[in-house]
This record gives structure tokens, sequence and C-alpha cells, in this order.
């Protein structure tokens, strides 16, 4: 399913981890592409999660350890895809107002950075479990 | 920041050659230990005994890797118990993170992924001569707004005489998992 596409940034497959009642940091993941000639540039300082104090980009590695490290630069070069999934990199939705329920949706903001513009993509992300 | 080195994993003969994992020939004995579980009750190494038990260490504000473990754990559990009918197979979840993660967080936590994990939690030294006995690192990091740990995300398995018999890597599917956690197991009975 095609959630956003705007200019030549398009999302797909956006969805919010499910989580119990008083958690207080839940994960997004999607796929964004850059169909455009030019690299992108996720603004990390400006990504909105509505519902949550802020939204930062993770990721996690699985060598033996769990390790988390908050990622500062996210560019995808044209004609590319990245992939947010669990186990990977991914949106830290920080601090929820309440914790969204099953099936609802998480409207997301998310800007880019072009040479001399920038873009940004709404995105409704729906809250489900995780799929097999 | 905390940081705690656990001491070396012991010398422990391998068993058969497994895709996600390893199994110990020589089970490593489980350290006596006392915890809390997610309904208040004590839990002990003696609740280990009599049954297979899939253990594995995390925190409940890890929005990721444990949630995801946790899935693929439930997954395995009732492909489990659908073809070993004879095999009684509990998973439970220990937490490194006791200061946040008190039995009623568990309870919430555990409750909303999986009601029939166990969760525990208790005092921080006990929970740190456990992740010793089983090699296990971590470390907690602190960042602006709260802090969260660097951790082995191993996932044990256990059996009926709480003695570790095979570890396993959490980032294998689900598929591989439960095909290598049955071998054991089979293997065993």
């Amino acid at each position: 399913m095609t959630d956003r596409v705007l200019g030549n940034i398009i999302i797909e497959n956006s969805w919010v981890r499910a989580a119990a009642p008083g958690t207080k940091v839940m994960a997004a993941y999607m796929t964004i592409e850059n169909n455009s000639l030019q690299a992108i540039e996720m603004d990390m300082k400006r990504i909105i999660s509505k519902g949550f104090e802020k939204t930062e980009v993770h990721k996690s590695s699985l060598n033996g350890m769990m390790t988390m490290e908050k990622i500062d630069s996210l560019i995808i070069k044209p004609n590319e895809s990245m992939v947010l999934e669990p186990g990977g990199l991914h949106f830290m939705l920080i601090n929820p107002e309440t914790v969204p329920q099953k099936n609802t949706t998480v409207e997301m903001l998310i800007f880019f950075k072009k040479e001399n513009e920038a873009e940004v993509v709404r995105i409704e992300a729906v809250v489900r479990s995780q799929k097999l | 920041m905390l940081f705690l080195i656990q001491k070396s994993p012991n010398l422990i003969e391998k068993e058969a050659i497994l895709e996600s994992g390893k199994a110990y020939k020589k089970p490593l004995d489980i350290i006596e230990f006392e915890l809390i579980d997610q309904s208040d009750h004590q839990y002990t190494k003696n609740d280990l005994r009599n049954k297979w038990t899939i253990l594995f260490f995390g925190y409940t504000n890890c929005p990721d890797v444990c949630p995801t473990t946790i899935f693929k754990l439930g997954q395995i559990k009732q492909q489990i118990n659908r073809e070993l009918l004879n095999v009684n197979l509990q998973i439970v979840f220990i937490t490194l993170d006791p200061e946040r993660d008190s039995t009623e967080r568990l309870r919430e936590y555990l409750g909303f992924f999986d009601d029939s994990m166990t969760g525990l939690t208790g005092d921080v030294t006990k929970i740190v001569e456990l992740t010793s006995n089983l090699s296990v690192f971590f470390q907690r990091i602190n960042k602006e707004d709260g802090y969260d740990f660097n951790h082995t995300a191993s996932i044990f398995l256990i059996n009926p005489k709480a003695q570790l018999k095979a570890s396993f890597s959490p980032a294998s599917s689900i598929e591989i998992l439960a095909e290598d956690i049955k071998k054991v197991v089979k293997k065993s009975n």
C-alpha cells in the first residue's frame, strides 16, 4: 500500500508497533523510496509524530549484542530505497500523550532536504502487531 | 554510565551444530536465584525444573528488538506445543532494568504481548549474579532524557534439570529457531 506520494518521494508500508499501555517509546517502520535524480536527506530535527513528544531515528544492531544508536544523518541516494524494519533502522516515537490503540493511525510528518528545497511527506502509519 | 563486565563463558563442549546457535553436551548448571514474577510471586531456580524453558533478557523500554524477540518466541512456542505434545515449554523474560520494570509494569507489558510468558524482576544484584552466570553482558547507556541498554540478546534454552542446554541468536528466523530448539529438545528427551 502506498501511504503518500509527494514529488518523487514515496513512503510505503508504514506501521507503528502496537504497544502496552504505559509504554514510553514506540517504533515505526516503513519503506522510503527516492525516485528523484537527487539525493535526499531526512531532516532529523523536524520529524513530527502527532501525539508524541518527539521522534528520532534509531538503529538496532544484533551482532551478539543488542545495541541501539541514534542516527543523526540519513541520506537516500537517487533511485534508491531505504527500509526501516524491526531489528534495524526505525523511527523512535517518544513519550506518547496516550499510547495509541491497535488499528488506529499515527500521523507523521517527515521532512526531507534536497539541494535547494525541502519537502514534507505526511503519512498515517497504522498501529498493529508484527506480522509473520 | 554503569559498566558491567561478566566473567568469561565457561568452557563447555559443543554437542551439535545448530544453524542458529549451539547446544552443550555438558549442560551448564545455573546458580540458585530468587526473583519476582509479574504476579508478585517469588520465582527461583526450582521453577525452571521439570519443564523446558526459553529464557531471554531485555527491558520493556526497548521498542524494537525486545518486542520482536517476544513475537518470535510466541510463534515458536505455539509451533512447539503443537508439534511436541509431551513437551512442557515456558518462556521467561528477565528484565535488565528493574529500576523501571516493576512487577506491575511487567504485568502490563507481557499482558499486552503474551500473558502466558513469565516476566521476572527483582534486586539488581540478583539479576547481575544471574547474568554473570549465563555470560550475559549489559551496559546502561545514559541519554539526555533517560537511558537504554546495550545487552547480550541471546536466547537461552534451559533443560528440565534447570541447566543451560543451548543458546541461540535472536537474529535467526522463526523457522530456523523453532527447528533448532526442537532438535535439541527431541535429542534430550
